[in-house]
């Protein structure tokens, strides 16, 4: 509900001189074009069609008359109408054919221009008390635009819980208290209407057919289609689902809610908690496997936008989707479409909330008493002393002396359970025919595990989009954030979370004594050790300029102009602190910790990025026949410029470049600079036949800098077909089919391959050794050369059903996909022997198979009581596998261990046969690691040549990045209530535990109760192998035993939310508010229940020493004002 | 309305202007950071940039597979942790502990997994230095030069390689794929070949080489360097005749070699390059630091803690003679059982932390009993002996800072330990040179002359234990334990830690059994380390090590 009583004055006064400006320059404009446009016109018209959009109708009416038309506002043009006419008069023709839509239509210097009648601007109902206790009883009828009575139409009074729905005929009886403003009509396939109340008793509604599915626009490469004509493989996800969920990074939101996407997120530390995300898993080898993203055309970083600015998140798939992006889009595409100001009201809209985070899961370490009692069992299997007397383990168990025998939790004690983080965000947004504009400030707040270390985030967009002529399109974009991330001196979010789960309870690392005084120097060094903040800047702008040429009618062209600029100042002030120690009188002393003199390092990263794109497009319908054409040149420059510097051994506290040390050994600086260069030509040639089959061309001729002269330009083309079968005369009669679509494309696109200039033959020159105290440079010879390294290229093939069933109430979406990806940069080393001394360049050597599903369905269902429910599914599938990479005869040759023929990324290690369980036992297998015991791990000799080696490797594990990732998404409404939930899984993939999570006392480190399960003759059916003081040899091995199943369901997101009935929110002159409460990762379901799932990819995690994922309790309001 | 007609023809304009700037001449950029093959080897101090680069990886030491991955000699488990001379303290991940002692290592667990190529990537930077300036047009001199360290910079990487794993395969060529084919696969040279090889380049290189470094040069290749390398490689070899010869060029070299007046300080960043020093790996703080003060601090001292990662042996102490020139073993009358420490030579106290010696501000007490030390022998995260390092660590550096100490190679106590154990070796009975190279060192350490008289037996004994005293913690043990093929004998019983139990005044010396501190060793194998399996793997003509 939008109220603009605040905002009609300024509206007013600005909003009409500017419209007054417009409009002379439109008139102006049309005249000259109507002056160089002297031809007699025809006055009839014949055309013939059913259920088409009104634009082509109109389009088929240009082309016969030469009048050019106008249609105002997107839900004209795709108004569905039925024509029939026969050598009619254009003016009796448009009579007809607006007669029964909403519409009207006059001749304007030549044009037809077609609006939307006019309805009545609702009168303010004055609230008074006696209307608010009285009830009343509307009447009336629904129906659709040829006056057909609607059945089950849901009518409800806004803001309330009173619904009612239409029986047979369409009629409906509704009480409506007498203060009710409006009543709100829906029904699928249907365009919601609203009806102000006023003092009618009676109200008749025409609904008008909502813009199907099918003809709802999508963002495309370089432009729109209409969904139901789209050929390629595309998935969207509407912008509202992503601010649905209050999280800091929006790429978290898309894993599970789009089908085709595969994501997992490493990380719970603020500002590097994006997820990974791979569009139809991973392709390739090389070290580039991340998908492209767009944001508003040009390629960006969106994981940073304000989620309330993004409009759609379009995800690009098969081959014809991603050819217009060449050498960067054969791993996917994802194209993010900020909002724009609509023509229409001004919306001023607030949205915030404010949430604690904790840590999802972590293992539940051993008390002091505990790990202290087990360490002395340990060491008895090792044959020696215990490290703990009776007394002493006592001591540690009541807790009588805590100041020499503590028992800390380091990790309730040091992280905080309860961190906050908040965002606000406000848009304002709207516009006249004219000029239209949308603005959006957003604020966020992360703090981290402690107190002291938060990311924050500024963002500011503003668009304006303004109609210069009739035919002249001109937006100019602005988006500017400012990140800033602060950390402690000398450690950061995950140093704190590799600390707390490091050290065990005991004296030897005491975190901290009853008096306060910090025993160790975690807390110092968190709270005492100076700042690191990082900021960043970034600004993304853009102007582009489209021109339709009126002389040709379809034509038109576009210019966009793109300066994105980013830079980072980073400043890290680092100074000494103190933690203390007992000495043997017990006396408190005090120990220096950290830098012996305060020392301040500043550093300067700036990256500019230009974008110059110039657009030909063409759209005619010729009868029956449909092209669309598009042309781009694109070019893209970019440069970096790094600059830091740094002093050391601060006699003043200040942290101030200057105030250092004014010894010249006491600075330091550096820098360096790097650019790049790429260019395009893109194009896309589509043609349908009545609708009904589609063929689409398209493909672009690409060059990038990284490669020789000669090798720098290359071409890749794909073809897609469609055919839309429920356009044909045999599916006419079955009537549970709405529609259904069958498409294929097959194409080649490109990825980039490794870094620039490995044609070269060079050297590099880098500070090196000292003589006579005095550091000098030393020059290196970089890798040997590869002249003819280029692109990898895949090629894909994409076969796809989709329709929508039920009265649309189900729809569905099932793509199978094959890929090839060849020419991929494997290194080539194992080739030449190790002496041979000097790094290979990249060779184009691999090739790599990658096939799969996606599938995505979703329902929508509305009851008799109002309630709705919507549910979507999806979910993607993508397994890869190694066809030729350059691999050595030690594993290629032993088909356990080859790595062709096998998935990316599959874990190779010992086949742990289980327990040894007798010193016989032992004595009769093969010769394993070191010494042995009962209870140590047992490897399968695979090649029985008696002892366990490299050679007894097999597979042991999935790829760690899951191959399966599916999601189930949950709406539900229900007067003024709403509940969404987003359940996410992953599947088939493996997690190795490494280091302190799977042997305990890894280094004198902290262990879990779960590795209580440890042998013993009592417990021989055991998780972990015999306890040893120190992890063995044996069991350091990488082998199956520590290889954990990385499948996981999780529920991501809860939201529930209620909105204030309008009656109340009236009072205050406000349009709607509404509350919720949402939670995020609230419930998890994975092979161990003491590690989060998501951790498994990277080193730290594999050690459970990592920034532990976060769960996120939230409250938050949305106003419309 | 000119202007919005312009803006259209600005549009229309931008295609054009796109498209006339395609090709591939447009996408042309020149790395910035970046030499061509020309500019570097066009002049003598361009190619002097290039060998500059080679001494960069000049390591004391290989690099280990330990997590710090660093040189032995600087890392948290330097080289005596793989002899009888001291254990890890920390024990997880360490090399030394896990696959050392415990005898678990293999091709497929090597120790010094990456060092092989390490040290063949740096033979090709030789090889190139040497071939490109060798066809190049520069003044003689500067030519020789370049030369000359780049072949002595060769040499003592191939003697890493022959000192780990007996023969290697001799490159002294860069290797090209695309013209010697299948010839980049070569088979290992033999180790006797290998020993000549390296004899002879240190012999050609010392030609061109300058007697001393001085002022910039300081750090660079000199004669003397040449021929220790050459000295110790030969005694590795057993090549007695040529060891004594090359070290006694070296003592009659008149280069200036002196032993430095004192011991412990001999290794600081403030006496470095002293006259004592032949060759050392040069490090600055800061820009090129070492924190060698973090891994071998005691776990807890007065201005932070360290990793006590180097825990001397009972074993080594017992070696540290008494002032009156004998061990306990031999009965010195100074030994007091309730004082084992009072009256030993100057370098125990300048090498050894022991139970009531002052470090830092400090007194270091291993003893059980003392409250709250987190030194005390066998606590958790403390010594595993009894001791801690003191040699090499200077107490002014707080640990965890930058240092710029440098890594001695070679000094000149060692080319007289050379001297005395070859030329022993040669004769039938020692003579005096033999003594008088001892005696010069045992006089620094305060310790009386050898007893005269020995027999040549008695002297090979007396010069082992002088050499393993002196030479303690500078990574030499590990290779005197395999050359003189005693490893198995030492490591037939466990290692041994000090116990002190009781309260001052009125002590209890025990020495006990390291825990972990039995040594797995197999003379039918571990006298050689094994050849990484990635080697094998990708160059099939390498054979592995007897019995790997």
């Amino acid at each position: 509900m939008n109220f603009h009583i605040h905002l009609k004055g300024l509206y007013v006064a600005f909003f009409d001189q500017l419209l007054l400006i417009m409009k002379l320059a439109l008139l102006l404009t049309f005249v000259s074009v109507m002056q160089v446009r002297a031809v007699s016109l025809a006055q009839t018209v014949t055309v013939n069609a059913r259920n088409v959009p009104l634009n082509e109708v109109m389009r088929t009416i240009q082309s016969q008359t030469g009048y050019l038309f106008f249609l105002k506002g997107k839900e004209v043009a795709y108004t569905k109408v039925n024509v029939h006419f026969e050598n009619e008069d254009v003016h009796s023709a448009m009579d007809k054919l607006t007669a029964n839509l909403p519409l009207t239509w006059e001749m304007e210097e030549g044009t037809i221009v077609i609006k939307p009648t006019p309805t009545p601007v609702r009168p303010a109902t004055p609230v008074t008390k006696e209307r608010l206790t009285q009830q009343r009883e509307v009447t009336g009828r629904v129906t659709d635009a040829s006056g057909q009575g609607l059945q089950d139409v849901t009518v409800a009074v806004q803001g309330t819980a009173v619904a009612t729905v239409t029986d047979a005929e369409g009629n409906y009886r509704i009480p409506v208290p007498d203060d009710a403003g409006t009543l709100v009509f829906r029904y699928i396939g249907f365009t919601t209407a609203e009806q102000a109340i006023g003092s009618r008793t009676r109200i008749d509604v025409q609904l008008q057919p909502s813009l199907s599915d099918l003809d709802e626009v999508i963002v495309v490469g370089y432009g729109t289609q209409k969904k139901g004509q789209v050929t390629a493989s595309v998935s969207t996800l509407d912008g509202d689902a992503i601010t649905e969920s209050p999280v800091a990074n929006i790429n978290n939101s898309i894993a599970g809610r789009v089908s085709g996407v595969l994501a997992f997120q490493g990380s719970g530390e603020p500002g590097a908690d994006a997820a990974n995300i791979r569009i139809r898993g991973i392709g390739t080898t090389g070290s580039n496997s991340e998908a492209l993203t767009i944001v508003d055309g040009v390629p960006r970083d969106f994981s940073q936008l304000n989620p309330n600015e993004i409009e759609t998140i379009t995800v690009l798939k098969d081959a014809a989707a991603i050819a217009p992006y060449g050498l960067a889009g054969a791993n996917g595409v994802v194209l993010v479409t900020t909002k724009r100001g609509k023509e229409g009201t001004i919306d001023l809209s607030y949205n915030g909330w404010y949430g604690l985070q904790r840590p999802t899961r972590y293992p539940d370490y051993l008390d002091a008493y505990e790990f202290a009692s087990t360490l002395n069992v340990a060491r008895a299997n090792a044959g020696l002393a215990p490290q703990y007397t009776q007394e002493e383990l006592q001591k540690y168990k009541d807790q009588s002396d805590p100041d020499h025998y503590p028992d800390h939790d380091w990790v309730k004690e040091v992280i905080d359970f309860r961190a906050p983080m908040t965002s606000h965000n406000l848009t304002f947004s709207g516009g006249t025919d004219k000029i239209r504009f949308f603005s959006a400030l957003g604020y966020l707040y992360q703090q981290g595990s402690v107190d002291v270390i938060n990311f924050s985030k500024y963002s500011l967009a503003t668009n304006v989009d303004v109609n210069a002529t009739k035919s002249t399109l001109v937006s100019l974009d602005v988006k500017a954030r400012l990140e800033a991330t602060k950390n402690p001196g000398a450690i950061d979010g995950t140093g704190i979370y590799t600390q707390v789960t490091k050290h065990p309870p005991l004296f030897s690392d005491q975190l901290s004594f009853t008096n306060g005084l910090p025993g160790h120097s975690l807390l110092p060094s968190i709270y005492n050790s100076g700042y690191d903040r990082q900021q960043e800047n970034v600004l993304y702008s853009q102007l582009s300029i489209e021109q339709q040429i009126p002389s040709i009618p379809g034509l038109s062209l576009k210019g966009v102009f793109a300066y994105d600029k980013s830079y980072q100042l980073g400043k890290q002030w680092q100074t000494p602190y103190v933690y203390y120690q007992l000495n043997a009188a017990d006396e408190f002393e005090e120990v220096r910790g950290g830098v012996t003199a305060p020392r301040l390092n500043q550093a300067f990263d700036q990256r500019v990025n230009t974008t110059l794109q110039g657009y030909i497009t063409y759209v005619g319908n010729f009868g029956n026949h449909g092209v669309n054409f598009l042309a781009v040149a694109e070019r893209r420059e970019g440069d970096n410029v790094l600059f830091d510097a740094e002093r050391i051994n601060y006699q003043v506290n200040l942290d101030e470049l200057d105030l250092g040390s004014a010894a010249k050994a006491d600075l330091d600086n550096g820098g360096s600079s790097s650019s790049s260069k790429q260019m395009g030509f893109v194009y896309r040639a589509s043609y349908n036949y009545s609708g009904k089959y589609m063929a689409e061309f398209s493909g672009r001729y690409d060059g990038h800098y990284y490669f020789a002269p000669g090798k720098r330009f290359v071409f890749f083309p794909a073809v897609s077909l469609g055919w839309r079968l429920s356009e044909e005369p045999f599916m006419e009669n079955i009537d549970w089919i709405n529609d259904l679509k069958l498409r294929g494309s097959y194409g080649k696109s490109g990825n980039l391959a490794g870094g620039p200039f490995q044609y070269l033959s060079s050297y590099g020159v880098r500070p090196g050794y000292i003589f006579g105290g005095t550091q000098v440079q030393g020059a290196f010879e970089r890798n040997e050369p590869n002249r003819n390294i280029t692109w990898e290229t895949a090629k894909k093939l994409d076969i796809g059903i989709e329709g929508s069933v039920l009265n649309n109430r189900l729809r569905f979406e099932f793509d199978v996909f094959s890929e090839r990806r060849s020419d991929m940069l494997v290194s080539p080393s194992a080739a030449v022997p190790l002496e041979y001394g000097i790094g290979l360049s990249q060779v184009n050597g691999g090739v790599m198979d990658n096939r799969g599903f996606d599938l995505s369905l979703s329902t929508f269902n509305q009851f008799e009581n109002g309630l709705t429910v919507d549910v979507g599914v999806t979910v993607s599938y993508a397994k890869n596998k190694l066809v030729q990479i350059i691999e050595g005869a030690d594993t290629y040759d032993n088909p356990e261990r080859r790595r062709t023929g096998r998935p990316l990324g599959t874990q190779f290690g010992y086949k742990a046969l289980g327990l040894f369980q007798s010193q016989e036992e032992i004595d009769n297998w093969a010769t394993q690691f070191g010494t042995l015991q009962p209870g140590d791990i047992k490897y399968a000799d695979m090649n029985n040549d008696g002892r366990i080696d490299a050679n007894d490797e097999v597979v042991i594990g999935d790829p760690a990045f899951p191959q399966l990732i599916y999601g189930v998404t949950g709406n539900l409404s229900w007067r003024g209530f709403d509940l969404s939930m987003l359940w996410q899984g992953a599947d088939e993939s493996s997690f190795l535990l490494t280091n302190e999570a799977s042997n305990p006392f890894f280094n004198g480190a902290k262990i879990f109760r779960e590795q209580l399960d440890y042998w013993t003759p009592e417990n021989r059916d055991a998780t972990y192998p015999v306890i040893m003081p120190t992890p063995t040899p044996n069991s350091t091995q990488t082998s199956s035993w520590w290889i954990r199943d990385g499948r996981y369901l999780r529920l991501k997101n809860l939201e529930v939310g209620y909105a204030i009935p309008s009656t109340l929110t009236q009072k205050i002159n406000v349009g709607g508010i509404r509350l919720f409460v949402a939670g995020q990762n609230l419930l998890t379901f994975s092979s161990e229940s003491y590690l989060d799932p998501e951790i498994g990819v990277g080193g730290g995690s594999r050690r459970a020493r990592y920034y532990f994922q976060q769960k996120v309790y939230t409250f938050g309001l949305n106003v419309n004002f | 309305m000119k202007k919005f007609v312009s803006l259209r023809i600005y549009a229309v304009l931008a295609l054009p202007f796109l498209v006339a700037s395609c090709n591939d001449a447009a996408l042309d950029i020149v790395p910035k950071d970046q030499l061509t093959d020309a500019t570097i080897w066009q002049s003598a101090e361009n190619a002097g940039l290039f060998l500059n680069d080679i001494y960069y990886e000049l390591n004391p030491g290989p690099v280990s597979s330990v997590w710090t991955a660093l040189p032995s000699e600087i890392s948290n488990d330097p080289l005596d942790n793989f002899s009888d001379n001291s254990v890890s303290g920390n024990l997880a991940g360490i090399p030394s502990y896990e696959a050392f002692t415990q005898g678990a290592y293999s091709p497929s667990i090597p120790i010094f997994n990456d060092h092989w190529s390490n040290m063949y990537a740096n033979i090709r930077k030789c090889n190139i230095l040497i071939e490109k300036v060798g066809s190049s047009d520069f003044a003689d001199e500067a030519k020789e030069s370049l030369i000359a360290q780049a072949r002595f910079l060769r040499a003592y990487f191939y003697k890493w390689l022959i000192d780990l794993y007996g023969g290697v395969p001799i490159i002294t060529k860069p290797l090209d794929r695309n013209v010697d084919g299948d010839g980049i696969f070569a088979a290992r040279n033999t180790y006797e070949e290998c020993v000549s090889f390296v004899q002879q380049e240190c012999e050609e290189a010392a030609v061109d080489l300058p007697l001393t470094a001085t002022g910039s040069n300081v750090g660079r290749a000199t004669k003397g360097a040449a021929w220790a390398l050459k000295s110790e490689l030969e005694l590795y070899a057993g090549k007695w005749e040529d060891a004594a010869a090359t070290s006694l060029k070296i003592m009659e070299s008149g280069a200036g070699y002196d032993l430095f007046p004192d011991y412990g300080t001999l290794f600081y960043e403030e006496n470095e390059n002293n006259e004592e020093v032949i060759f050392d790996v040069q490090y600055a703080a800061e820009v090129k630091g070492v924190i060698t003060e973090r891994y071998w601090n005691p776990t807890v001292v007065s201005d932070g803690g360290g990793w006590q990662a180097v825990n001397p042996t009972q074993d080594l102490v017992d070696d540290y003679e008494f002032l009156d020139g004998k061990t306990e073993a031999e009965g010195s009358t100074l030994f007091d059982p309730q004082n084992p420490y009072a009256n030993r030579g100057k370098r125990f106290y300048a090498s050894i932390i022991y139970d009531g010696s002052e470090w830092k501000d400090d007194i270091i007490y291993t003893r059980l009993g003392i409250p709250n030390n987190r030194n005390e022998f066998g606590g958790v995260g403390a010594t595993r002996t009894g001791y801690y390092l003191r040699k090499k660590v200077n107490p002014a550096i707080v640990p965890g800072t930058s240092s710029g100490q440098n890594s001695i190679v070679w000094r000149y106590a060692e080319v007289l330990l050379n001297y005395a154990e070859a030329k022993n070796e040669v004769l039938s009975t020692p003579d005096q040179s033999v003594y008088a190279a001892i005696n010069k060192i045992r006089k620094r350490a305060g310790l009386p002359d050898l007893p005269a008289g020995l027999t040549k037996e008695q002297m090979r004994e007396r010069i082992r234990r002088e050499r393993r005293v002196e030479l303690a913690f500078e990574g030499k043990r590990l290779f005197d334990l395999w050359r003189w093929r005693i490893a198995d004998q030492v490591f037939s019983e466990s290692l041994t830690a000090m116990k002190i139990t009781g309260t001052e005044g009125n002590l209890t010396y025990e020495k006990v059994a390291i825990d972990g501190g039995k040594v797995v060793f197999d003379p039918g194998k571990n006298y050689l380390m094994p050849i990484p399996e990635k080697v094998r793997a990708r160059n099939d003509k390498i054979d592995q090590n007897p019995n790997y």
